[in-house]
């Protein structure tokens, strides 16, 4: 995985993971990996074990099978291996009682690699005082407070929880822009969980979803839209079509079909009838979310195929 | 992790220093104005048989309640440590979700807890010593008076000595274990204010059993076999045949001897002539280090099942 000094190229990747609470698997045999200095999205219905995923990858909980590497190292509870992970948990949970300032000094003395500068300089330019006590703050605040020391970290992956639940649209525009700051300047990757698809459609540029437990699919967006296409015409074509494309999921009306399909060339040769639109983020993820047992792939290299 | 366990717990340890501070100041003062009183008065030969040492006496008894009121309540003091110190300590983590925060930071789980558990254990034994030297140190005051026997009273027994160390330590152990089974601050102070008492009781009905009592056959009519200070675990009664009898057989067989009798010096007087000795099976006050220390084993040992318990659970539950 490692070449030479340099950093793996493969940010997170995971094998054969599985996690069971009692008798109910939360989370069963995910393989996918994210490269290197992506914004990576992990979608998935409540319930689908986004969060039981998110927290093995930071640490908090040991998979019952398989395992976790970060950039080719193994997470776990060691200082090092915990070092290059930075968590925000869903809610933001942070010390109520303890000042901004408190806040940043508990990161110092509890990481090896914080980078106070950076820390103060961020709040300064949100203009969060470093006084202020944190219960008092706004929810989008205690956001940026709680991304700041994430941040402030200096971690290899950052990874966040739900990190737009329960802001308003400013506080997620202004939270959501400040982290793509952070990553333009740094080459940190990010893997951030949601269940809102539209807040993701600008800022991530890889994809994981996750549905009943399972990854049904890990891959760059760009690559993901260009290999998929929203086709429909008359219901009386229908099974020429389903030869020629692999169709994820379908709506039939007395005669209209209309598909969300997977396709094998750049531009798919079809009959005229067929109208052939591009799909959006959430066309593709809904299409996918409904059929849950279509393309539980670990690496859909689309292109090669 | 010494500065965050500092502000992390800063406003309990501060105010349990404030009211040892409180207290131990209380007691010094008191404690320095009543050995100036006894003192003054050893000219003129109390406490003993001398003309004024009745009103002596009334005075030292009068100034030991002034503060045994206060003293009296200390043992379940260790209570709020484990309600306050303890319970919050995993609890308020897993209900705030902060848990989360704190053990995603470059510092492992377990250096964490390890950190906490040791740190703030260590804080409670020191406390708890400090207020054993205190009252230890003030009942001092009032030896040779008869009062403040820290053997023979339950409650001064577990604030003297080395004991209450051991006492704060189990309590807060007890709070640290109820707060990361029942990971809910308020129900994990409820269980550890409730588990202290039954403690507490359970433990003061063991006490006498820490070692095998001594016995003691009555020699004269006039004089108790029992020493002074000493904790009375049995009297019987020794016929003369050597067989040991319970008062109520004793009372039976003397009742018509006896019968006249009415006050109790005399009616003892009576069971001794008519041939039956009072035995009595005791502990004596020579035994209170040893009764110190046994019980501090035994409550250091049940705060360490009880950490480690917290630890395994912490480590363990799901997040």
């Amino acid at each position: 995985m490692k070449t030479g000094t340099s950093r793996p190229s493969t940010a997170l990747e995971t094998a054969g993971l599985g996690h069971r609470y009692r008798q109910t698997w939360a989370l069963r045999d995910c393989a996918l990996h994210i490269p290197a200095g992506r914004v990576a999205a992990l979608v998935g219905p409540n319930g689908a074990g986004k969060s039981t995923l998110l927290h093995i990858v930071v640490g908090l909980l040991t998979p019952t099978t398989g395992n976790v590497d970060v950039l080719g190292e193994p997470v776990g509870q060691q200082a090092a291996a915990l070092s290059r992970v930075a968590f925000m948990a869903q809610d933001k949970p942070l010390y109520e009682g303890f000042t901004v300032a408190d806040i940043l000094r508990f990161g110092r003395h509890l990481n090896p690699q914080w980078d106070n500068g950076l820390a103060e300089n961020r709040l300064n330019a949100l203009g969060i005082a470093l006084k202020s006590k944190v219960g008092k703050l706004s929810g989008g605040q205690q956001a940026q407070v709680a991304l700041t020391a994430a941040i402030a970290k200096r971690p290899h992956l950052i990874v966040l929880d739900e990190p737009l639940a329960n802001l308003d649209p400013l506080a997620r525009n202004e939270v959501m822009r400040s982290l793509m700051t952070e990553v333009a300047e740094t080459e940190i990757t990010v893997l951030l969980s949601s269940h809102v698809v539209s807040d993701l459609e600008d800022t991530c540029d890889w994809l994981i979803l996750l549905n009943g437990g399972r990854v049904q699919l890990c891959g760059d967006i760009e690559e993901l839209l260009s290999s998929h296409r929203m086709i429909s015409g008359p219901v009386e074509l229908a099974d020429r079509l389903l030869e020629e494309v692999q169709v994820i999921d379908q709506s039939r009306t007395a005669r209209q079909l209309t598909c969300v399909a997977r396709i094998q060339t750049s531009e798919p040769v079809l009959h005229p009838d067929w109208s052939i639109s591009a799909v959006n983020l959430e066309q593709l993820v809904l299409a996918y979310l409904r059929r849950p047992n279509v393309g539980v792939l670990p690496h859909p290299n689309l292109a090669s195929a | 992790m010494l500065w965050v366990t500092w502000r992390q717990h800063r406003t309990p340890v501060l105010l349990t220093a404030g009211l040892l501070l409180v207290l131990g100041t209380i007691l010094l003062v008191h404690g320095l104005l009543t050995a100036d009183f006894i003192r003054d008065r050893a000219s003129a030969g109390c406490p003993g048989t001398g003309p004024d040492c009745l009103a002596f006496e009334q005075e030292v008894r009068l100034r030991y309640q002034q503060i045994y009121q206060l003293i009296g309540w200390l043992p379940v003091a260790p209570a709020l440590i484990g309600a306050f110190w303890g319970a919050p300590l995993l609890a308020k983590e897993f209900e705030h979700g902060t848990h989360k925060f704190a053990w995603t930071q470059s510092v492992p789980r377990r250096r964490w807890l390890t950190v906490k558990f040791g740190l703030l254990g260590l804080t409670t034994v020191l406390s708890g010593l400090a207020l054993g030297g205190m009252t230890t140190a003030w009942l001092s005051t009032f030896r040779g008076t008869g009062l403040g026997d820290a053997f023979g009273d339950k409650g001064l027994f577990a604030v003297a000595g080395v004991v209450p160390g051991a006492w704060w330590l189990f309590s807060f152990a007890l709070g640290v274990a109820a707060g990361a089974t029942i990971r809910r601050t308020l129900p994990a102070m409820a269980v550890t204010l409730a588990v202290f008492a039954v403690s507490l009781f359970g433990v003061f009905a063991a006490r006498p059993f820490y070692a095998a009592p001594q016995r003691a056959v009555q020699v004269s009519a006039e004089v108790s076999p029992l020493p002074a200070d000493a904790i009375l675990m049995k009297d019987v009664w020794l016929t003369t045949s050597g067989q040991e009898v319970s008062r109520a057989t004793m009372v039976n067989a003397i009742a018509d001897a006896c019968r006249a009798v009415s006050a109790s010096v005399k009616y003892y007087q009576c069971a001794f002539e008519e041939g039956y000795t009072q035995v009595v099976y005791f502990h004596p006050s020579t035994k209170f280090w040893q009764f110190q220390w046994t019980e501090t084993g035994i409550l250091v040992l049940i705060s360490l099942v009880l950490g480690v318990l917290a630890f395994v659970s912490a480590l363990r539950r799901r997040i």
